[in-house]
């Protein structure tokens, strides 16, 4: 039986925060490069939550109450985020964070 | 149980008593929302004046503030306090410097075209709002408050930049910097988070601690170091975090513009230079390695911090040179700026641990110069570009002729900017460069007078384009009130450059 350590949390952390990456660089959609910083936010969540159990001091939450922090800050982000995108949608149609680019000269 | 609630009421209360401006503050946000609701009939004046009254308010709350030197929100251990806000000398500065940049900007958003016709509580409350954010970014002591501080000021200054839903480029910017500016808060947590699982807490002065008795490899630390620089780099308009700031300032209307190139880039720095004291605390020495085998090492934060220094004013003054938008150019240019302000926190970073002592006083000085001549300068383009809608650079030719003491302001604040004398930025900048130079950081000094040179190429573009170019337009009519807060940003830039010496003795006073 595989004992579940701190070093698999951080591993699945890491894979999350690699993953957010890609999709940031990758995906054009302003959609999907918030689903990346998600990915991202939830990775270090995740490190908190983990790092709190293994590495903290005794009866000290302050990873845990970081990640409920975390999870506020990324619903507010989120709306903020989605309503400047959809003021933008009302006066150009597309999402496409490349189209959004008409001041450069 | 009972023990532990009376002491969490303790806490809160203390701390509540020290927080006065920052009640005022978050009170002028709902006050100025409800006046939006209930004031339909009132003139869209009022909640502007509404704003003057809350600021000066706070202010009068702040200037009781000075001198104290409290930690509060947390508890005292044998070895120090552990708190959320640090109410200090160093923190009073900056608050009241992100303060003035919002008083300054309700003038310019009285003035400006966009704004003139539409009801503007929620414009103020986001500006009140900001500043209430960047007032705990600047008196943070914990990566918990700093983070909540940087998100609390970004989002209300997103929210700014995209306030007129009817222009496409406040949109584009609005976009541009909500996105970019979530990716790098994502990055910076994620280094946060690493920081914590190395030394145990998210208190500056437990992370110092931590960092003197045991241990994380050095690689760990500077991927840690580098992910949270990240997100103050975003703050601070600074490589390699720089490449939203062109499209938001061109985009944005130009009093949020004005008030981001300041107020958020200070509190950008206040909570960086936080950071970095608690990183290089004791020395700035540390032990790497495990178990016994523990090595003193130096951190490698001149470099990085200076590196970044040199490209962000390579970058920026190499980027402003073919800009011909004048937001864009003032953009790239604060860029720069962010770049010779970063060479002063490389100068506090080498300078920790030597006899010489970890001096911010050059950053402060040009810090304060800053404030006037960029606000100045800002000032200067909303007048003239709400009155003719004036955007590009040839849009100001002639300017020298059609408001001659608008085009003066502009032209001093630009030599300013470029660091002539005898203004501010001169002797700001000079004490800059004696300090790097006294520092070992002899390259970054060059490169800073090499890129004063470049520079020198779009600010005198400007200044010819004011004074030599001709046209054909007609005298600009700026009104009293306009002309007086020129006064009131202009004034001081030539004062700082004259009679420098009061000013840079205060400016001993607010380090640590």
């Amino acid at each position: 039986m595989l004992e579940v350590s701190l070093q698999h949390y951080l591993l699945v952390a890491a894979l999350l925060f690699a993953a957010g990456v890609g999709v940031i660089i990758s995906r054009r959609n302003a959609i999907a490069v918030l689903c990346g910083v998600e990915l991202i936010l939830n990775a270090a969540a995740l490190n908190f939550v983990a790092f709190n159990r293994y590495a903290a001091p005794a009866g000290r939450l302050d990873g845990q109450v970081f990640t409920i922090f975390i999870i506020i800050l990324a619903a507010a982000e989120a709306a903020i985020a989605l309503a400047i995108l959809l003021n933008l949608f009302q006066q150009t149609n597309t999402v496409d964070v490349d189209e959004a680019d008409t001041m450069k000269e | 149980m009972q023990n532990s609630i009376d002491t969490a009421r303790k806490v809160v209360a203390e701390g509540m008593s020290g927080l006065l401006p920052e009640l005022l503050l978050a009170a002028l946000v709902c006050v100025l929302l409800l006046a939006d609701l209930f004031l339909r009939g009132v003139k869209p004046r009022a909640t502007a004046w509404i704003a003057v009254v809350g600021f000066v308010a706070c202010g009068a709350a702040l200037v009781q503030r000075y001198g104290a030197h409290a930690e509060i929100f947390g508890w005292v251990q044998s070895d120090g306090p552990r708190g959320m806000l640090l109410n200090d000398h160093f923190a009073w500065f900056f608050q009241m410097f992100v303060l003035a940049a919002a008083l300054v900007c309700v003038p310019m958003a009285m003035d400006h075209a966009a704004f003139r016709s539409r009801r503007m509580g929620e414009f103020y409350a986001l500006l009140a709002a900001a500043t209430l954010g960047m007032f705990l970014m600047a008196s943070s002591t914990n990566l918990l408050m700093a983070y909540l501080g940087i998100e609390f000021a970004s989002m209300a200054s997103y929210l700014a930049t995209a306030i007129d839903k009817r222009d496409r480029a406040g949109s584009e910017g609005g976009l541009k910097y909500v996105i970019y500016g979530s990716v790098a808060s994502g990055v910076m947590i994620y280094g946060i988070s690493l920081l914590y699982g190395m030394t145990g807490s998210m208190h500056y002065g437990d992370i110092a601690r931590a960092l003197q008795v045991h241990a994380a490899t050095e690689g760990q630390l500077m991927i840690a170091a580098v992910l949270i620089f990240a997100g103050f780099a975003y703050k601070m308009a600074a490589f390699p975090m720089h490449f939203w700031c062109p499209d938001v300032y061109q985009g944005a209307p130009t009093p949020v513009t004005a008030f981001l190139s300041v107020a958020s880039k200070a509190a950008g720095f206040a909570a960086f230079v936080r950071f970095l004291a608690a990183f290089t605390a004791h020395d700035g020495t540390f032990f790497i390695g495990f178990g016994d085998e523990k090595v003193p090492a130096s951190f490698g934060w001149p470099v990085i911090i200076g590196g970044a220094a040199a490209l962000s004013m390579t970058v920026g003054n190499l980027g402003a040179l073919w800009q011909t938008n004048v937001k864009r150019l003032l953009a790239y240019s604060s860029i720069a700026q962010a770049g010779y302000l970063l060479m002063a926190v490389a100068v506090y970073a080498a300078g920790k641990g030597q006899p010489s002592g970890g001096d911010l006083a050059p950053l402060i000085y040009y810090f304060v110069a800053y404030f006037f001549m960029n606000l100045g300068a800002f000032h200067v383009i909303t007048v003239i570009g709400s009155r003719t809608g004036a955007t590009s650079v040839a849009d100001f030719a002639g300017l020298g002729r059609r408001a001659p003491w608008m085009a003066f302001g502009l032209g001093l604040c630009l030599l300013s900017l470029l660091g002539m004398p005898p203004t501010g930025g001169f002797v700001g900048k000079l004490q800059l460069l004696s300090a790097a130079v006294k520092h070992d950081l002899l390259w970054l000094a060059i490169l800073a007078g090499i890129n004063t040179a470049i520079s020198a190429f779009y600010y005198f573009k400007l200044l010819k384009c004011m004074y030599l170019d001709r046209s054909d337009a007609g005298v600009i009519r700026s009104g009293a009130a306009n002309m007086a807060v020129l006064a009131v940003l202009v004034a001081p830039v030539l004062i700082l450059g004259l009679a420098f010496s009061p000013i840079a003795d205060l400016s001993r006073g607010f380090g640590f």
